[in-house]
């Protein structure tokens, strides 16, 4: 029977009896009503040549079945009317045709649809239907027919389930058994909200967009545009300014810190955007794991930087005061917790940075330790993280458990700027950072004349400098004719 | 009272800042508490009312509900009233029709452990700024010519930089050194980082450069003695060895950099030939006598990082360390060089470059902590000895150099402080020029048309410093470029019908800006008004009045941000009340700072605006006093900083008077105080604060039921 299982079960719950291997002979009639039904038991035979097991009905098993309504769900078959008698069938009655043209055994006539494939989806007929008139315009064109049609077929990804933990389908609440027989009222009371949006969290988010445009009716600045695409534009402009920022380094390349495996360990951008008001918890401090105010939060310098073996040798000059602020924060949104951050040297050269750190040493009670953490494990129960350390100033070895790890990762010149320096022959240097002319004379001008570069496109630098740098291009930009003079190295 | 009816349209906009304030101050309690007010048709909450989104639902409120005046409660006027006065005037609104109202940097930010206090002290900062609103008028923006010259004040890389690049934009600039020769700091240094380049190769050039400039007047041996004006228009006077010159400038570049610190009395400098500074050993390379000795020590921090005093890290030092070091080691790979350090600042990529080589090549590097630094010191042979606990290692050693280099920190010069005062410009805690904002205005003053680069802003780079005079110029050069600005309609005005031709304001205007002469009537003159409101205090009939300022504006002002009488649902506190006055230049600045830095100090202190404490009447710290203010602190520039001359001593005078009044009261006089304040000090305000609420606590409440006739404010206030 291949009803789906769900159906039959609901049938035989709502007492409907169903007789397997049985086959109805006759109706039988009572004063030109209808008032039984007689059957016949059948069993399954031996394989026959087909290899399919025929059913055989069962001499002297007929009997009786007394019933005042009869309803007969039939199957479907070809209309083979309209088919000419020269096109090749099927023994079933179904048209014989090319898989990838649609082509009937006659050149000049395609087929399409359930005359078939025989009963299938409405998807199915579409699909062969636009397969038959593409074949039908080349057909007519006097092309190829088959000409990269014969692709194979698109592979289905694996789709990655690492990380996901089985999550069973929400169950359907249903009207009671006793209150579905008289009425026609639907029976499937459909999921609550949160079990609605329980069953939507076991997607995979393994697919692309739909184009449902779901989206753009929401959106309420008109952000989203779908019929957006690409386009050339040529420009004549008198200079260039680079200014395409930094990216972040993945931490998840280096497995001790257990990014991306235990969920409690975050990048420093990660808790930014957590903290920020407009981000997904609304400003508010949480841990991942069970969305609860952490109590104790510790921050890990130079993840990925300063580093010769995985990750960049260079320091990204701005993650100290970034985790010291981020430290203030904590103390701010959740007052009863204990911060602390693990360092190297703590680099705290900007106007009034020493102040602040002192500050978040002494009004805040944050604490600083000298060391670098051994490998991170979470407690499987708790999901608190936890390590061991040396405190370099100290030589204590100590462990630490903490509630939420924070990773401040190496800051990495842009991916793009590569292929950028190629369009623009300018360089850049092993890391992916531009090359200044002149590092102490000119640090905003490139080998190409004309070209500006400015902030961490150039190499790591903090905001005010930034600025600087962006102003004083401004500068480069209006003095275009005299840069060389300006370099003084002409 | 004027009717509602009768009112002005009000439109308020709450903003959240994120969290800034929506996370200390109930932002919707504040909102419904703002609807019931006088005139208030519209009320809307914003995450960030300064977002595009916010800018476009404030223009669209005015449009939709007709507002006549508008009210933004986020964070300080000093950053952001032009977007939002901006916004206004896109939708037809005049911009002085719009008031902004501080609760993130002079609430949320130094109150955010007392969410509820925090909050009911918003509603009265909202009620401050809807009853100001209710009272503003339009005013048009005065246009002022630019002079098409700059001055540039310090002739090191970053003055010669910035006076360069303005120069070939077709500009005049007056270039100003006090030595005899440009070049400032590197002259005296004998490699620049990265590329260790030769200081000269690069100075040389560039000297040449800006004295062959045509426009370039350099003027060496030269000080400046004078600066008046503001921008577009400064009067600066030049003592030359030869002359005094009068210059009429349009902008002003302060580069007067900074010098090392000389570490007397630190590691027995001075007492010995063979310990010297990072600076001395510079010099020494550049002349090419030293004969390099076997062992060399080096100490970082000598003088910076301290407990007190100089607490700041120099950020170059660390790396002009590792720079010397590496130069030793080249010219010497027998030598053996200890660099002694605490936090080692080898920022960005190359400096951490030369870390690890200065590793590799054998330079070895020992963790201090100043608690463990034992000493160092001469024996009888004239031999140095250092001990010094490596923290790395965990074991006291000794190192016996034959030289000792003290790495010091680059400390303001004492110049940078002169010129400061000349132009009322703040300095920060550590002497240097304070930036009108650390992050996205760091070359700017926060007064108008006057700018800095170089190291007087703090330690840096020749990279950095190049870079920061290069936007210094370009900031600079913009109001030369346009010729002409529009400056604030913040001046005096009068009404003639009410003038009893007295000549009070003329004789009390510190700018000559009132003509009273010719009819007897008073004039002003618009382009010499600078927006002091001294005048306006002196007035005996209320008819100088100061725009944006005026008694009918401010009267009600300090009314709503006290009274507690006249509105439903604010808090009847049994503490008291402390009302601040600060001026704009100075106190209103450090307020702001002081919440940057997210200092604290008690909730019943309350801020109210001013153009300058001259402008601060007896009719405003009566108002005051009657409506509820147990305290009343007057907080103005520090001597010689005042931005109009003397304002700040006018109000001192009159707090002394008022003291008097007090006293005929039966009220104690300490409850009014006149502090003297600069920008710069945001802890001394914090501080101040602190010790003046704790003072007022300790006296109570003024028990007003028993003063009779304490209001003697209004007379002259709404019409």
């Amino acid at each position: 029977m291949p009803a789906y299982l769900a159906d039959v079960e609901r049938a035989e719950e709502e007492g409907i009896k169903i007789s397997f291997l049985v086959t109805p002979l006759r109706f039988i009639e009572e004063k030109g009503k209808i008032n039984a039904v007689e059957c016949i038991e059948m069993e399954i035979g031996e394989p026959d040549e087909s290899g399919r097991r025929r059913p055989f009905p069962i001499e002297g098993s007929e009997f009786i079945i007394e019933i005042d309504t009869a309803i007969l769900a039939i199957g479907q078959t070809v209309d083979n009317s309209s088919i000419p008698k020269n096109i090749e069938v099927t023994k079933s009655g179904t048209v014989i045709v090319d898989e990838i043209t649609k082509q009937t055994n006659i050149k000049n006539v395609f087929s399409c649809g359930d005359v078939v494939l025989g009963p299938a989806s409405v998807i199915e007929a579409i699909s062969e239907g636009k397969e038959a008139a593409e074949s039908i315009h080349r057909y007519l064109r006097g092309e190829n027919l088959r000409k990269g049609r014969d692709k194979p077929k698109k592979e289905i990804k694996e789709i990655p389930i690492a990380g996901f933990d089985i999550q069973k389908r929400q169950i359907m609440p249903e009207l009671e058994l006793d209150n579905i027989r008289d009425n026609f009222d639907e029976t499937e009371l459909g999921f609550s909200e949160k079990m609605a949006i329980k069953e939507a969290e076991r997607c995979l988010s393994c697919g692309g967009c739909s184009e449902c445009y779901e989206c753009e009716k929401v959106c309420d600045p008109g952000a989203i545009d779908h019929n957006l695409t690409k386009k050339e534009v040529v420009v004549n402009v008198e200079s260039i300014i680079i200014a395409t920022g930094l990216d972040i380094f993945d931490p998840s390349e280096l497995k001790e810190y257990g990014y991306g495996r235990f969920k409690n360990v975050i990048t420093a951008l990660e808790f930014e955007r957590m903290i920020t008001a407009t981000g997904p918890t609304s400003g508010e401090l949480i841990r991942p794991s069970d969305l609860k105010h952490p109590h104790d939060v510790t921050f890990i310098q130079c993840v990925g930087s300063r580093s010769f073996t995985k990750g960049y040798p260079y320091c990204s000059t701005v993650c100290c005061m970034h985790a010291t602020k981020e430290g203030i924060l904590v103390k701010e949104h959740v007052p009863d917790s204990e911060v602390y951050i693990f360092y190297t040297d703590i680099r705290a050269f900007g106007k009034q940075f020493r102040e602040f750190i002192n500050r978040a040493k002494t009004e805040y009670g944050i604490k600083f330790i000298r060391a670098k953490p051994g490998e991170i494990r979470e407690d499987p129960d708790t999901k608190n993280l936890s390590f061991w350390y040396e405190n370099t100033l100290t030589g204590e070895v100590t462990e630490k458990v903490t509630n939420l790890l924070v990773l401040c990762t190496a800051l990495t010149p842009n991916k793009e700027n590569i292929k950028l320096a190629k369009i623009l022959g300018v360089d850049v240097d092993d890391y992916g950072f531009f090359v200044q002319t002149d590092p102490i004379i000119a640090p905003l001008s490139t080998s190409c004349d004309g070209i500006f570069v400015c902030g961490y496109s150039q190499g790591p630098k903090d905001i005010p400098d930034s600025i600087c740098e962006a102003s004083g291009i401004a500068t480069m930009v209006s003095l275009k004719n005299n840069v060389k003079t300006m370099d003084g190295d002409e | 009272m004027i009717e509602k009816n009768c009112d002005p349209k009000i439109g308020v906009f709450l903003c959240h800042c994120g969290t800034n304030i929506g996370g200390v101050v109930d932002i919707p309690q504040v909102a419904e508490f703002t609807r019931k007010l006088n005139g208030v048709v519209y009320v809307e909450e914003n995450l960030h009312t300064c977002s595009s989104e916010g800018i476009r639902q404030i223009q669209e409120a005015i449009e939709k509900y007709y507002l006549e005046r508008v009210v933004v409660a986020s964070c300080t006027p000093r950053t952001h009233q032009p977007l939002f006065r901006d916004a206004i005037e896109e939708v037809g609104l005049n911009k002085y029709l719009f008031q902004m109202v501080n609760i993130r940097e002079h609430n949320s930010w130094v109150h955010s452990f007392d969410h509820e206090a925090a909050t009911e002290k918003a509603k009265y900062l909202l009620r401050m700024g809807v009853e100001k609103a209710r009272y503003l008028e339009p005013e048009i923006d005065p246009e002022i010519d630019i002079i098409p010259k700059c001055l540039v004040v310090g002739g090191g890389v970053s003055g010669m930089t910035a006076a360069l690049s303005i120069a070939f934009q077709g500009f005049s600039v007056y270039l100003v050194e006090k030595e005899d020769e440009l070049g400032g700091l590197v002259k005296e240094l004998h490699q620049i980082l990265p590329r260790n380049v030769n200081a000269l190769e690069v100075l040389y050039p560039l000297i040449q450069e800006v004295e062959s400039n045509n426009n370039i007047r350099v003027l060496k041996s030269s000080i400046v003695t004078q600066i008046d004006g503001f921008i577009g228009d400064f009067k600066v006077t030049i003592r030359t060895p030869t002359e005094r010159i009068s210059a009429e400038i349009g902008t002003i570049i302060l580069a007067t950099g900074a010098v090392e610190f000389i570490p007397d009395g630190y590691y027995n400098y001075g007492n010995h030939n063979d310990v010297i500074t990072q600076l001395e050993l510079e010099k020494k390379l550049l002349e090419g006598i030293l004969d390099i000795p076997d062992r060399i020590a080096m100490i970082q921090c000598v003088g910076s990082m301290e407990e007190k005093g100089r607490t700041y890290c120099s950020r170059i030092c660390c790396g002009v360390a590792l720079k010397n070091a590496l130069y030793l080691k080249k010219c010497k790979p027998s030598a053996e060089i200890y660099i002694l350090y605490r936090d080692l600042q080898a920022y960005g990529i190359d400096l951490e470059r030369y870390y690890r080589e200065a590793l590799e090549k054998g330079v070895k590097f020992i963790l201090y902590i100043p608690e463990k630094f034992a000493e160092v010191s001469i024996d009888s042979t004239e031999k140095i000895k250092v001990k010094v606990y490596d923290n790395l290692q965990g074991e006291e050693i000794e190192i016996y150099p034959d030289l000792l280099v003290l790495s010091t920190p680059l400390i303001p010069r004492e110049d940078s402080k002169h010129i400061a005062k000349l132009l009322r410009v703040p300095i920060d805690s550590d002497g240097f020029l304070l930036e009108a904002h650390p992050k996205m205005r760091p070359v700017d003053f926060s007064s108008e048309g006057l700018y800095m680069c170089g190291t007087a802003h703090g330690p840096k780079n020749i990279s950095e410093s190049v870079s920061q005079a290069l936007a210094a110029a370009s900031h600079a050069a913009i109001p030369l470029k346009k010729g002409s600005m529009k400056v604030d309609a913040v001046i005096a005005t009068v009404d003639h019908n009410l003038c009893i031709g007295c000549g009070a304001c003329a004789s009390a205007c510190p700018f000559n800006a009132v003509d009273w002469r010719p009819t007897g009537q008073p004039v002003v003159i618009e382009a010499a008004c600078k927006g002091c409101g001294v005048c306006s205090v002196e007035c005996p009939v209320g008819a100088m009045q100061l725009k944006y300022f005026k008694d009918k504006q401010l009267l009600p002002a300090i009314h709503g941000i006290l009274a507690k009488d006249y509105i439903p649902g604010a808090h009847e506190s049994d503490e008291p009340t402390v009302l601040v006055f600060a001026c704009r230049w100075c106190s209103y600045a450090a307020a702001d700072i002081a919440g940057v830095m997210r200092l604290r100090y008690p909730v019943n202190v309350r801020i109210i605006l001013v153009p300058c404490t001259g402008r601060v009447d007896f009719k405003h710290i009566f108002e005051a006093i009657d409506k509820g203010a147990d305290g009343v602190v007057v907080a103005g520039c520090l001597e010689e900083q005042c931005h109009y001359i003397d304002g700040n001593f006018t109000a001192e005078k009159r707090i002394e008077s008022a003291k008097k009044v007090l006293q005929v009261l039966d009220i104690d006089p300490d409850r009014i105080q006149m502090l003297f304040i600069s920008a710069g000090m945001p802890k001394e305000f914090a501080q101040f604060m602190n010790d003046f609420t704790q003072r007022i606590n300790e006296k109570g409440k003024i028990k007003r039921d028993k003063i009779p006739a304490l209001s003697i404010s209004t007379s002259s206030g709404n019409d």
